[in-house]
């Protein structure tokens, strides 16, 4: 019974019903069924692929996207998560900061945009704040629910024990808030996700969103097609690589 | 053993023979500023506890008995009267060391981190904060876990975890806040035992709180009732058993007359509470 149970809950994610509808493209692209000027067959997406890697013009477009992402991450996700702890532990620093998290969490970050564009120009440091931003408000928002929400009975354990404000950071503030601030790392991600295809189809002239949307223009699909498998590339290693770094990070949880 | 053997190890003439104090409390009082206003927790305690005795606190819910316990810790200040502990500071050890209710042991720390913690607070080195570790929790029966997470255990192991860490910091006074209150009887009884057992060969004072009346009888050499809100004592009730108290040697006539003194003392308090509400 309990091994029925358990193959309910753990089921590996299959690769073959996503091999069976790239074959079903394949084949209604191949008979005709479908415009192939609109939905080109995997195997001449797969072509373009290998086509504007190797020649790195699709190489340096995942790049730039890769990067934007990844320095979003660290540098607003490790910000808000410093601030957000901070902000947990030290109810003056809540008092004075908390009101901008609040106010700024709820607005929708691409407004942000075109004020960066004023004060910073066109230029690569405005499209990466706008992210930062945006990833730093919600991991922040996360970190400081995440403090709040640590049972009091811990804190009284750790003074009980003799910790002074050091040990209360390191052995009761910062482990009780990892899981959460892991949540708040994925969410983080999300918004990054979205605002950077967002920043590249109207402000850029690099990454994949930029390759997505001129080359819609264009009308070179397979190239189009071959950006959005590689976001959802991306995607995919992203939103599973924090959740396994957050595991890896917090053993004592029960994962399923 | 005599009846005469037994009535001279009675806590009450160990206390006439001279045995010293441990903890002086007199005229304690706390306020708790609520949202809705104060409360007064506690209002002109007095208590004395001597030195080795395992004493035990009992009353209705919400008499304060836990605000007590985190003003001879040191977590609550309180406002009136005072507390004096009158002991030598030791210099590498702590004074006094909780045993918290459900919930005191770290989840995200193994069980040797969490029986160690105290130990680590201090600055003692990691080698030798785990040998002492180690041997605290071979004491209470869980060697084959030591690198658990809590979640992987039930809760009697979870507590023995609380009280293995307290006996760790090797305190002058435990205090114990309720330690077994939500376990099932049979595991409150096994862990009684253990505690007992530990407690003896520690030679330390205890004090412990609890709302229930018979483990108050089985562990206390004297029992101290609390009234209702605001707390303070009402009356102790000296338990006159042998110890060790293992559950062939215990007295049932005797515990059920001591539980009917403890009990008529505590029902008063019930009723006067519940009757103020009318």
């Amino acid at each position: 019974m309990w091994g029925r149970v358990a193959s309910y809950r753990r089921t590996r994610i299959s690769l073959k019903p996503i091999a069976a509808l790239v074959v079903c493209w394949e084949l209604v692209a191949y008979v005709g069924l479908i415009n192939v000027s609109f939905y080109p067959p995997p195997s001449v997406i797969g072509q373009t692929a290998v086509e504007t890697l190797v020649d790195g013009e699709m190489l340096g477009h995942l790049r730039a996207s890769l990067t934007r992402v990844l320095v979003s991450l660290v540098v607003g996700g490790g910000a808000g998560v410093g601030l957000g702890l901070l902000m947990g532990w030290s109810k003056r620093l809540r008092t004075v900061l908390f009101p901008y998290v609040a106010v700024l969490y709820p607005v929708p970050k691409v407004v942000v945009l075109p004020i960066m564009f004023s004060v910073f120009g066109l230029t690569e440091l405005s499209r990466i704040l706008t992210m930062c931003l945006a990833v730093f408000l919600l991991v922040a928002m996360n970190t400081v629910d995440a403090v709040n929400e640590i049972d009091e009975v811990y804190f009284e354990v750790a003074v009980d024990n003799g910790a002074g404000t050091v040990g209360l950071f390191r052995e009761v503030i910062v482990p009780g808030a990892l899981p959460q601030i892991f949540s708040g790392l994925s969410l983080g991600f999300g918004v990054s996700f979205i605002l950077i295809v967002v920043v590249e189809f109207i402000a850029a002239d690099s990454g994949l969103g930029y390759v997505i949307w001129s080359s819609w223009r264009l009308f070179t699909i397979p190239k189009m097609y071959v950006a959005l498998f590689l976001i959802n590339l991306i995607g995919i290693v992203f939103i599973y690589g924090i959740e396994e770094i957050g595991n890896y990070l917090t053993p004592w949880q029960q994962h399923t | 053993m005599g009846e005469q053997d037994r009535r001279a190890r009675s806590a009450a003439d160990r206390a006439r023979a001279g045995s010293s104090v441990c903890i002086r409390v007199s005229d304690l009082g706390h306020c708790f500023e609520t949202g809705s206003g104060s409360v007064q927790a506690l209002e002109g305690m007095d208590l004395e506890v001597y030195d080795r005795e395992f004493f035990c606190l009992v009353g209705p819910s919400g008499c304060g008995k836990s605000t007590f316990l985190r003003i001879v810790s040191g977590l609550l200040d309180h406002d009136d009267g005072g507390v004096e502990i009158e002991k030598e500071t030791p210099a590498d050890r702590p004074m006094t060391s909780m045993v918290f209710q459900e919930h005191g042991i770290f989840p995200w720390k193994s069980v040797i981190d969490n029986v160690a913690f105290g130990l680590k607070m201090r600055g003692v080195s990691k080698e030798r904060r785990y040998e002492i570790a180690r041997e605290y929790i071979g004491k209470v029966d869980l060697s084959e876990f030591e690198s658990a997470y809590p979640h992987e255990l039930s809760g009697g192991m979870k507590q023995r975890v609380g009280i293995a860490r307290a006996f760790a910091n090797d305190p002058e006074i435990y205090l114990m806040d309720e330690p077994f209150g939500s376990l099932d009887a049979q595991t409150k009884e096994f862990l009684q035992d253990e505690l007992l057992s530990l407690w003896r060969d520690s030679k330390k004072t205890v004090v412990y709180v609890t709302h229930d009346i018979r483990e108050a009888i089985r562990l206390g050499d004297r029992v101290g009732v609390m009234g209702a809100r605001p707390g303070s004592i009402k009356q102790i009730v000296d338990v006159d058993l042998d110890r060790p108290r293992t559950r062939e040697r215990l007295p049932t006539e005797r515990i059920d007359e001591l539980y009917e003194t403890v009990w008529r003392s505590i029902s008063g308090e019930v009723e006067q509470s519940m009757g103020e509400r009318h």
